[in-house]
């Protein structure tokens, strides 16, 4: 295996590490905010791959879409807190597991009916046009989808440290009770909260349009499973842990994926899964037990 | 007035009499008349849907078209009534299912899509005694474990093996170039398994050395590894099979990092030819060369009619595994024609028997027969490659209906 093919393996999985860090920084910010682990979070990255393929059969490119998907999967995301969500904050932990659960049923299922099982992929005449940075080849879609992802996602950890609201986020995921003492309406906070990190896994959604081609699974079987690994992996509830573990797993399995092949690619993040969670269960960001 | 109200003892019993044995008569009729089950076990959602929608459009069209001309006609005009059971990729679900549709008393079973689901469904057939038709699923295995209630319709793996390697020495002896590395690209599960082990055993017999076999998920997140994998063993052809999801990303990523391998792409299968494929890729899947059982330029009488039909009616042109399909359902009906009865093991032995050379599943195969594994004596490969968007017929020669690409040039160098 010589260095070119190394390095291109390297820079295509930190490609892909862009992606999976907004999709993980969405789920990570619920956790933090809510205490809630979010399964259906695959099925709002999949709303964002349809109703970006719905934009382009009425003539706007994905990245045009995106910021309507974005606010569509957020309003959609708000009902579903505010019908499903919230009514089970205050019961344990294993109710709201089970409600994302059959939300991501619901979503899977709305999905089949509205846009079909078929596969479906976003025309983008440019969609495989690619730069070189010397040995390294890189498509235009592929480059755009890292930046805006690390761009949004470093936008969102600025709000979440600096801004009234982030404060506001940060206080009612830390001790709600005494944040309402304070004025913060913290029902707002979490459904804003849960808005947004559904939105985030949409954007991921929107900027993977043209990239991978869809289909109404694709949520739950190829994308949940490393955003948890993420998660776990960055510290549960850690923004910018979210963000670094994310750009690693996707080196890791990039370079992986060469070595040892592409069927080993996953075994190789699932390891490091394993291995946090033995050693450093608090995540690479929590601090030792 | 009160004799009409009040029959007499001998009046009432020779009514219910009448009426016993006019329900007796009628029983026969009614029975006749009322619908055949038969199960379908296919992949209706999940990343194989794509092909298992395409099956049930064509079973859907196969079942509309055999009611229509007059249903099973030793049965009385019984029409035929599809039993859908739905999976994803788990054997274990498919396994429910197959089940499911037992326990509603199905008389026979078609399906699946995935070897695999066929290799577990055909035992759980053979246990309850209903035969099971396999139009789709092409591991070796599926006919070769003695069950004798099963019966398939679709080549062997090791023979489109054999075939790939004769394609390409045919079109390497036109282009006057060699094809003598390879690399084989699969997915891992049991078809890809099988496909690996048979590619392997039989390419280096046709003089092809194989570099790397190259393994991927059912549902990757990227097959680049892959690509770079065969980048860097610098093949002169790629032998591929694979499922319609895979191949797309896989061509798109092919194109993404511009390579192709030096004299072109054989891909085999159902997923290779699934016209659904070709349309999401567009001109990436042009120059593909997929190996199959049919394809709508074939010379076979009705091919192209039937082609017609279908596209019209699913947008999309018979290919994958729509027509093979399409073509078990009248060949199991003709089984079923062909006992005239309902009874899963008289419609097994009809099957056996079964001797074909005219009807409407001939615009497949010359001859139906099966041998006593329950395999189809007479199911050949047909080579095309994408023109135009169109698959076209290149091997076998009597058969080709246009000049091959060879070597198929890399992205760069193309029209």
């Amino acid at each position: 295996m010589n260095t070119e093919i190394l390095l291109q393996a390297a820079a295509l999985g930190l490609m892909q590490g862009g992606l999976y860090a907004i999709m993980a920084a969405g789920l990570t910010v619920i956790y933090g905010v809510m205490k809630v682990v979010n399964f259906a979070h695959g099925e709002f990255i999949t709303l964002g791959l349809y109703l970006t393929l719905t934009c382009a059969s009425l003539g706007l490119g994905p990245y045009a879409a995106a910021p309507i998907v974005v606010a569509v999967v957020f309003i959609i995301a708000a009902g579903f807190f505010r019908l499903m969500i919230l009514p089970s904050l205050n019961h344990p932990q294993i109710n709201q597991m089970l409600i994302t659960i059959g939300m991501s049923f619901m979503i899977i299922g709305a999905i089949q009916i509205i846009w079909g099982a078929n596969n479906r992929v976003v025309p983008l005449s440019w969609a495989r046009d690619a730069f070189e940075l010397g040995p390294v080849r890189i498509t235009y879609t592929r480059g755009l989808a890292f930046l805006t992802a690390l761009g949004v996602a470093g936008s969102f950890w600025w709000m979440l440290k600096y801004t009234r609201f982030g404060i506001a986020v940060r206080a009612a995921s830390q001790d709600p009770a005494s944040a309402r003492i304070c004025g913060i309406d913290v029902r707002r906070v979490q459904l804003v909260t849960f808005g947004a990190g559904a939105s985030l896994a949409a954007l991921a959604g929107a900027l993977m349009a043209p990239i991978f081609p869809m289909n109404p699974t694709i949520g739950v079987e190829l994308f949940l499973l490393p955003s948890f690994v993420i998660v776990v992996l960055g510290t549960m509830g850690n923004f910018a842990g979210a963000l670094i573990g994310g750009l690693l797993i996707g080196l890791v399995e990039g370079i992986g994926g060469l070595l040892l092949g592409s069927s080993l690619r996953q075994l190789i993040s699932l390891s490091i899964f394993v291995i946090i969670l033995l050693f450093m269960p608090r995540g690479l960001f929590g601090g030792r037990t | 007035m009160t004799k009409a109200l009040n029959p007499s003892r001998r009046t009432v019993l020779a009514g219910l009499a009448a009426g016993a044995s006019a329900t007796t008569l009628a029983t026969p009729l009614i029975a006749q008349t009322s619908p055949v089950k038969v199960g379908f076990v296919l992949p209706l959602t999940g990343p194989f849907a794509e092909a298992g929608q395409l099956q049930k459009e064509a079973c859907d069209m196969a079942v509309e078209d055999i009611n229509a001309a007059g249903g099973i006609k030793s049965l009385g005009g019984a029409p035929i009534e599809a039993v859908y059971g739905s999976y994803q990729t788990e054997v274990a679900e498919a396994n429910t299912e197959t089940e499911r549709l037992l326990a509603e008393g199905v008389v026979g079973l078609i399906g699946p899509y995935s070897s695999g689901v066929a290799i577990a469904g055909t035992v759980i057939a053979e246990r309850a005694k209903v035969p099971y038709l396999v139009p789709n699923a092409l591991s070796d295995e599926i006919t070769s474990r003695g069950l004798t209630y099963t019966f398939k319709t679709v080549p062997h793996v090791s023979q489109f093996a054999i075939d790939a390697a004769d394609v390409v020495a045919m079109l390497d002896a036109k282009a006057g170039v060699t094809s003598s590395t390879c690399c084989v690209i699969r997915v891992d599960d049991f078809f890809g398994n099988v496909v690996g082990t048979q590619f392997e055993r039989i390419l280096p017999e046709k003089g092809c050395t194989v570099l790397d076999d190259l393994a991927h998920p059912q549902s990757p997140t990227t097959l680049e590894d892959v690509i770079l994998r065969v980048k860097a063993a610098d093949p002169d052809v790629v032998f591929a099979a694979g499922e319609p999801a895979a191949i797309t990303l896989l061509f798109q990523q092919l194109k993404e990092l511009d390579y192709w391998p030096k004299n072109g792409w054989v891909g085999v299968g159902g997923g290779y030819s699934n016209s659904v494929t070709h349309k999401n890729l567009g001109p990436i899947a042009e120059e593909l060369i997929c190996i199959n059982d049919w394809f709508p330029g074939i010379n076979r009488p009705g091919a192209a009619e039937l082609n017609a039909r279908f596209k019209e009616r699913a947008g999309v042109d018979m290919l994958g595994n729509a027509n093979t399909t399409y073509a078990g359902v009248w060949i199991f009906a003709a089984g079923i024609e062909s006992a005239a009865s309902t009874d899963p093991t008289a419609i097994r032995d009809a099957l056996s028997s079964l001797d074909l050379t005219e009807g409407p599943a001939t615009f497949m195969y010359e001859r139906i027969a099966f041998d006593p594994s329950g395999m189809m004596q007479n199911s050949p490969n047909v080579a095309a490659q994408i023109k135009d968007g169109t698959a076209s017929v290149i091997w076998p020669g009597g058969m080709s209906s246009a000049e091959p690409l060879w070597p198929v040039p890399g992205w760069a160098n193309r029209g």
